[in-house]
């Protein structure tokens, strides 16, 4: 480790324990509901483990870690705990497997996920019909945290165990048809409740569920009921199991491969039979039928961009800039500021290749659009500000320009190369091989791996060396066929310095992507254009015979034409980039319950105003002043309080959770009176600060013990602005995204804060004295959007008003602004875990995206996908974040910071992380491995992270190969966030679509009909015939109208679906499906279901034809 | 010569049974299709025999080959019900208000039959009743849970909510059966603590009774669930039924009635990528189509031809026939009459109810025990709640009408139903209850969910004497349930 990262470290360490310390101090004084801090810190790997699981094995594992890796010391400690060693003498054999697979699990997901704490809802001994005693895991839910692999290797680490405990293997079917079920249960979970990964067959599942040595049962989680299979001995419930489902679609058989090679490498027996399955099938015919399907699941409003494989879409480009890779692609500025912001920094976009989601950066080194203006002319966009200049005059976007795509996504996905466009790189590449080879001082030539030759350089350059044309000059050459080039080469007039053509070449020349001049009927090539012309076509002329037409050109002309088109890769905008305070529905300042007696808004002061006001609440009171009591110290004259429980059978009152004579657990809250104005009024008083109406709380409490939160807490919120989350903690959300450098111009932050925080030198070893200076950001570095930078400094200043006037301790952020914020710890939390990840904010972005090291994403097992995490301040989760405040019921810790790791190390990323190419230069090689299509996992010719792992360099020095001058467009938020309506939304959608040439407008209209209007119009139409009615006074919702005809409170009853919502969408879905050519199946619906409709309510304005129609 | 070969050996077969052939029988036996020869005669041979007549003349070779009718057969129809003109559609909360008071006031009529109901009291007066003597309530079932060995109904009538307690096991089975929103009557009495307790439940159902008969042995065939426009529509099976229709067959001979109870087509538009599936992708072809393999069904057979829920027109039940918009072809043949879901149509006397059978899906979703694969069973608890419907909010939609037309009034003879692609048959009370199978092929949804139809059975009952015949289009023959 480098020293300055040592000091790094043990800053971030220092300034952790500070707080932690601070904290701990301020709990102390009791004043809270509870008294301790909750977040437990945790370094490593091992650390998380035991803390999470209560179980001294950090050390061991530790040790194991070190010799065998994740998976295997999972299984080597599960067995170790199932066999006792880690139990105490009185735990039975189901407490120590129970404990030993979720261990296991939780080595496996490196103690980050709640997988295993709330993913594994039992582990039981059960016995099979024949009497023989087996293992049975129980699924839940949240096991989806984990990820296809893991859960799978769950089942391999319950067998295990089952093992070394000499239990027998589960007989699937020995008391009913077990396999049926499965089958039937998944084909209605993907059909009612959600997707899978993967699509399966049910001869897979009837394969593995019937050799399963252990058995996978589960929790139900969806409302949805199997029909054949239902009160099985076994199953205990007759809906869907979808934490089981998920673990045998997309874990045992959706990765059957991968867990073949773990069961191998291992020496586990009895999985052989894993080797038998199909596994995961595409959906479509082929591979290319699913990446196209997902291009069709065209949601309303969010744009289409490019269409895969068409000239035209945005060229696939390799390499990474500072703010790409880990699943974030470059995009030129100037489509966002010529496609009205449809997308910004951070929009979520889904692409056919490499697959999945990705964000969008902006890099404006990649090449830039060529459009077609109104008046015909051609023109490539040169800048940013020539787009902006422009924009108005862009009939049609003629071609997008590039993306550009890391190659460790490539990696990632484990996909075929394509081959690369002829690039500038390409070129520098070959320009440097021929130096290498011939003329390793040649002073001409060396000029040119940094600068762009002119059009005659290139030229000699290409004549002489024998090196292909530089890219600069190219066109599209390879897209055209020889009978337009045949058109091509016979222009109406060469001038001296201008070529003619006829209009019947327009759309030729437009493929090519040849700018150029329209005079009346006449095209005009001028200049560059007109001399590229002139070299290549017409000084010799060429022969058209079979070979392609830059192999024509490089005959006739002696200069080599290379294909500068590579494919068109497939965009479409996924979700739209988030960055906004984490509120409750409806937002709430305070945990404290109020049931209805708020109203609507749940306002405390309004239940307050209530003279005998009851809420069910714990049963902590002060014994001194006679009343219940929040904190464990009375407010109001500071001794400790205490806590009865009532036994709900013999209602006796007992100071422990037990009732001895009952035997049965005691409850800790009840229903109560409560002094709520008195409480409020002293808390007020207190804090200094008067409640604003409305002060909202919550209607009820979903903790076990039903612990509220301080009102003084509440009060600080609301007098800053900010509301809390249901785990007592003040959060902000923001899309991840990726980020290696940085010019301390783009973050706002002073040379000298910098030097502060330890920048001191740009990447080049130089000191750091401008603001446009490259400087590589450090491992746990965060730029976080402005928005939120003012978020945090309200969050500080409720901090300290806290500290202040509510533990009565001292200060601790004193930030007045965001400058004031710079150098303070947060942590990222990413929604299905449970570590919280300490990070330093250094400075902030206009955008809506929270830009880290893919490192500290990936701490957070995230990548850059489009999702969006929380961050919070450190101090924050340590003082209020409380388990007491969450859900015992499935599901309710996840997201919530269970634990705090204060160090990332990059070794201990996920793989994705270490997927990170680090090159300054794409080499030669690479690029022909494009060309010959080599799986990306079979290209070693490019430096990524994981070869580094062991070195010094894993910390430092990841170069990019492509720089940006900017982060950022003119707007930091998208057209989709911006505008209001559907309708606008769709509008733009249409828009976009007629401008980009490669985006076929009857296409996405028809699959908006299909994926949203008809949806919409059909569910509303069906919800209509079997709908709700709601009071108009209290609010209550009747499954049926009720015979009485009114609510029980006697107010009126009124519809939740009216014919307006049903038709909202029907007129423009009637004018779409006459506007565009959608095919008369999409017509043919549109119209059965206006008719419907009139059936359904009549004609409008006493129009019955359609009713006549019968007689 | 060929030809007289293929005629000697048919007319040697009716010779060594002991028949004689008229001469006239004999000229015409030359203008026959050779293939189908020997079929014919074996047939006459079959049905002669039966009636210990051993002369075959001319005129029943033109009886067998559909060139003469057989005028002594009774083919008089009447639509007894249909709600296509009757749909008047309520809105929003007017509609849905009147929807429920007439089906409450129609099975309270019906109910009144009972003994009982003298005793009925309104919900809201037995709560204050002071009397320690059970008593009878009714309404609709507003919900049912079970807690604790122990079923708790609520009803409702127009003056408020009752709840009430059932500890008894047999009459928690009873209870448990009770769908959602359908007609009841309880007996109850007061319980320990205040609250009530019920003590019989007591449906409207149908007494047992006598059915109406046919005076001749006229035939009525029951079809549903063609999904003609889909590619598992059985075409090849459904064409073969066609032309037996115009068989000789001496069942086929009487045939004078053909029932076909929804989703005649696959409609458009119905589930998530239908167009994969489909053959003809607009409702105007697929109707095109039906009509094509209709026209060639003997024109003196009725066709009575009701929507299901893939047909055009409305889901919400009921439904009104298929528009005349989409095919006017068919509303302008003369021998087919297009009715609504569900309808009562009189075949010479023998009333029949038909509804495609929507509500199957709710029931056998909240009922224990039952089952696709036993339609019968759910026919059954719709007889028993005098209603083909019952539960509303679930997956079946039910339009406001200001009258609940899916009130069985008039108790039927034969009650047909379709939807589920299983044909069963049963009896409850003396009515047939038919469920008439499918003539599509397992669907890839259908295997996705484990349904296995038992499609291309068609089932034919003999209005007279009610026995049920079949003709099994199948070739797996394993799917027909009837030989088990």
């Amino acid at each position: 480790m480098p020293n300055y990262y040592l000091d790094y470290y043990s800053n971030l360490s220092k300034d952790t324990y500070a707080i932690f310390e601070h904290a701990a101090m301020a709990k102390s004084t009791l004043v809270d509901s509870s008294g301790i801090i909750e977040p437990k810190i945790a370094f490593d790997l091992a650390d998380r483990v035991s803390k999470m699981h209560d179980i001294d094995i950090a050390e061991p594992l530790r040790v194991l870690l070190q010799i065998h890796g994740k998976e295997l010391s999972a299984l080597i400690l599960s067995k170790e705990i199932a066999l006792g060693k880690y139990s105490l003498n009185d735990a039975t054999l189901e407490e120590k497997l129970d404990l030993a697979v979720r261990v296991g699990l939780a080595i496996v997901t490196e103690g980050v996920t709640i997988a295993p704490l709330q993913g594994i809802s039992e582990v039981k001994i059960k016995k099979n019909k024949d009497g023989s005693e087996y293992l049975s895991v129980s699924i839940a839910g949240p096991m989806r945290s984990a990820g296809g692999t893991e859960s799978a290797v769950t089942i391999l680490i319950a067998d295990h165990v089952r093992k070394a405990v000499g239990l027998s293997k589960y007989q699937a079917n020995c008391f009913d048809d077990e396999t049926g079920r499965f089958i039937e249960e998944l084909r209605i979970y993907e059909r009612e409740a959600s997707s899978f990964q993967f699509h399966i067959l049910d001869e897979d599942i009837e394969h593995v569920i019937s050799h399963l040595p252990v058995e996978l049962n589960g929790v139900d989680t969806d409302p949805f009921e199997v029909v054949n299979h239902k009160g099985m001995t076994r199953i205990t419930t007759n809906r869907v199991r979808g934490g089981a489902l998920r673990v045998l679609n997309d874990g045992l058989i959706g990765r059957s491969k991968k867990l073949l090679k773990r069961i191998e490498m291992y020496q586990l027996d009895g999985w052989e039979w894993l080797g038998d399955l199909k596994g995961a099938v595409q959906t479509g015919d082929n591979q290319e039928d699913a990446a196209a399907k997902r291009m069709r699941e065209v949601i309303t409003g969010r744009s289409v961009l490019s269409m895969p494989n068409k000239l035209g879409g945005f060229r696939l480009r390799y390499g990474r800039a500072c703010n790409t890779g880990f699943a974030a692609v470059g995009i030129n500025p100037v489509i966002a500021e010529i496609l009205d912001h449809t997308i910004a920094v951070g929009t979520q976009v889904k692409t056919d290749i490499p697959g999945k989601g990705a964000t969008v950066a902006f890099v404006d080194s990649i090449d830039t659009p060529i459009v077609r203006l109104k008046n015909g002319n051609v023109i490539k966009i040169k800048d940013v500000k020539h787009g902006i200049e422009i924009k108005g005059e862009i009939e049609k976007i003629l071609h997008l320009g590039d993306i550009l795509i890391s190659f460790g996504d490539f990696l990632e996905n484990n996909a075929q190369l394509i081959p690369s466009g002829y690039v500038e790189e390409f070129w520098i590449e070959e320009l440097k091989e021929k130096l290498a080879k011939y003329a390793p001082d040649d002073e001409f030539l060396i000029q040119f791996l940094t600068k762009i030759p002119t059009l005659d350089e290139a030229l000699k350059l290409s004549i002489d060396f024998q090196i292909p044309l530089h890219p600069q000059y190219l066109y599209y050459w390879d897209q055209i066929s020889s009978e337009e080039f045949l058109q091509i080469l016979h222009p109406v007039k060469i001038n001296e310095n201008s070529i003619e053509y006829s209009i019947e070449t327009k759309n030729i020349l437009e493929k090519l992507g040849v700018p150029h001049k329209m005079n009346n009927t006449q095209i005009i090539l001028e200049k560059e254009e007109a001399r590229i012309f002139y070299n290549l076509l017409f000084r010799h002329e060429p022969e058209i015979n079979d070979l392609s037409i830059p192999q024509i050109i490089s005959k006739s002309s002696g200069i080599i034409i290379k294909n500068k088109f590579s494919t068109s890769i497939g965009v479409r905008i996924g979700r739209p980039e988030k960055a906004a305070p984490r509120q409750m529905k409806p937002p709430t300042h305070v945990l404290f319950p109020i049931n209805d007696k708020g109203g609507p808004t749940r306002d405390l002061l309004k239940a307050s105003r209530q003279d005998n006001f009851f809420t069910n609440i714990f049963n902590r009171s002060c014994q001194g002043c006679n009343e219940p009591s929040i904190g464990i110290k009375c407010s109001k004259c500071g001794i400790k309080t205490t806590i009865v429980y009532r036994c709900g059978n013999c209602r006796d009152i007992l100071d422990n959770p037990f009732c001895e004579k009952c035997k049965r657990k005691a409850s800790s809250h009840s229903h109560q009176a409560f002094p709520l104005k008195s409480k409020l009024l002293l808390a007020q008083e207190k804090m200094g600060l008067r409640a604003q109406e409305p002060f909202k709380g919550v209607k009820e409490l979903i903790n076990q013990d039903r612990i509220a939160e301080p009102l003084e807490k509440g009060l600080v919120r609301q007098n800053f602005g900010l509301t809390v989350f249901k785990d007592g903690t003040v959060r902000f959300d923001a899309t991840n995204s990726p980020l290696t450098q940085f010019q301390p111009s783009w973050i706002g932050t002073s040379i000298e804060k910098l030097n502060e925080l330890g920048y001191t030198h740009d990447i080049d070893g130089k000191p750091l004295t401008d603001p446009n200076q490259t400087v590589e950001l450090r491992m746990q570095d965060v730029i976080i959007p402005n928005e939120s930078g003012k978020y945090l400094v309200s969050i500080c200043k409720y901090i300290d008003t806290i500290l202040e006037k509510f533990y009565e301790k001292s200060i601790f952020y004193n930030v007045k602004n965001t400058d004031d914020l710079i150098g303070h710890l947060i942590i990222g939390l990413a929604p299905h875990t449970s570590v919280g990840i300490v990070g330093r904010i250094i400075g902030y972005t206009e955008t809506h995206v929270c830009f880290a090291t893919p490192n500290w994403h990936s701490a957070k097992r995230r990548d850059a996908d489009g999702d969006a995490d929380s961050i919070m301040l450190l101090m924050d989760s340590l003082l209020n974040f409380s388990r007491q405040f969450l859900s015992d019921r499935i599901g309710g810790l996840m997201d919530a910071p269970l634990l705090i790791q204060p160090l990332v190390l990059p070794h201990e990323s996920q793989p994705q992380a270490h997927n990170l190419e680090v090159v300054k230069f794409l080499p030669l090689e690479f690029f022909k491995s494009t060309i010959q299509q080599n799986k990306a996992p079979d290209v070693a010719c490019v430096e990524i992270i994981k070869s580094r792992l062991e070195t010094e360099r894993q910390f430092f020095g990841y170069y990019f190969t492509h720089s940006t001058t900017s982060l950022t467009t003119s707007k930091s938020r998208s057209a989709y966030s911006t505008l209001g309506s559907m309708l606008d939304k769709f509008d733009m959608q249409i828009k976009n679509a007629e401008l980009i040439d490669a985006v076929n407008t009857s296409e996405i209209v028809s699959n908006v009909i299909s994926t949203h209007l008809v949806p919409d119009i059909m569910g509303n139409l069906r919800a209509y015939a079997r709908q709700n009615f709601r009071c108009t006074g209290c609010g209550k919702s009747y499954r049926r109208i009720p015979l009485i005809q009114t609510c029980i409170c006697g107010h009126n009853l009124i519809p939740t679906i009216t014919r307006g919502s049903v038709e909202k969408y029907l007129k423009l879905a009637k004018r779409l499906v006459d506007k565009y050519d959608v095919g008369a199946y999409q017509r043919g619906r549109i119209h059965a279901l206006s008719d419907e409709i009139d059936l359904v309510f009549g004609k409008n304005k006493g129009d019955q034809s359609l009713l006549s129609d019968y007689t | 010569m060929i030809l007289k070969k293929e005629l000697s050996i048919a007319l040697n077969y009716a010779l060594n049974k002991g028949f004689q052939i008229h001469p006239n029988a004999f000229k015409f036996l030359e203008n026959v299709d050779v293939k189908k020869l020997e079929k014919i005669i074996k047939e006459i041979v079959r049905e002669k025999t039966k009636q210990k007549s051993y002369q075959i003349n001319q005129d029943d070779l033109e009886v067998y080959l559909g060139i003469k009718d057989d005028q002594t057969l009774q083919n008089d129809h009447k639509i007894l019900f249909d709600p296509t003109l009757r749909i008047t559609t309520g809105e929003g909360v007017k509609g849905y208000n009147a929807l429920f008071s007439s089906r409450f006031n129609k099975l309270k009529r019906i109910i009144s039959d009972r003994p009982e109901s003298r005793m009925l009291k309104s919900i809201a007066s037995v709560k204050t009743a002071k009397t320690d003597d059970d008593m009878y309530v009714c309404g609709l079932v507003t919900s049912r849970s079970v807690e604790r060995n122990i079923t708790k109904l609520v009803l409702e009538d127009p003056s408020g909510l009752f709840e009430g307690i059932v500890f008894d096991n047999e009459l928690q089975k009873t209870a448990g059966s009770l769908l959602n929103d359908q007609f009841i009557m309880a007996r109850i009495g007061f319980g320990k603590n205040a609250g009530f307790i019920i003590k019989d439940l007591i449906s409207p159902d149908v007494p047992d009774q006598t059915s109406n008969r046919s005076e001749t042995e006229t035939y009525a065939v029951f079809l549903s669930d063609l999904h003609i426009g889909s590619k598992y529509f059985m075409e090849e099976e459904f064409t073969e039924f066609v032309s037996w229709l115009s068989s000789p067959d001496s069942v086929a001979r009487k045939i004078r009635f053909v029932l076909i109870g929804g989703d005649l087509v696959d409609g458009v538009g119905i589930y998530p990528n239908q167009d994969k599936e489909l053959v003809c992708q607009t409702i105007e072809e697929q109707l095109k189509k039906v009509e094509e393999l209709i026209s060639k069904i003997p024109s003196y057979i009725k066709i009575f031809i009701m929507p299901g829920n893939h047909d055009p027109g409305r889901r919400a039940l009921p439904q009104p026939a298929i528009p005349k918009k989409y095919n006017s072809g068919l509303w302008e043949r003369e021998n087919v009459f297009m009715v609504g879901n569900p309808a009562v149509v009189s075949l010479n006397g023998v009333k029949v109810m038909m509804f495609h059978g929507q509500s199957i899906d709710d029931i056998v979703k909240t009922t224990p025990g039952l089952s696709y694969d036993k339609p019968t069973k759910v026919m059954k608890h719709l007889l028993r709640a005098r209603h083909l419907s019952p539960i509303y909010g679930s997956q079946t939609p039910i339009a406001p009408e200001m009258e609940d037309l899916m009130v069985i009034d008039d108790i039927p003879d034969i009650f047909h139903v379709g939807h589920v692609h299983r044909a069963e048959l049963d009896m409850y009370k003396g009515i047939l209850l038919l469920n008439s199978g499918s003539w599509q092929k397992q669907t890839p949804f259908q295997a996705s969910v484990g349904m296995t139809p038992n499609p291309g059975i068609a089932l034919m009952v003999n209005l007279k004497t009610f026995k049920v015949y079949h003709e099994n289009y199948n070739s797996n023959i394993l799917n027909n349930i009837l030989q088990s």
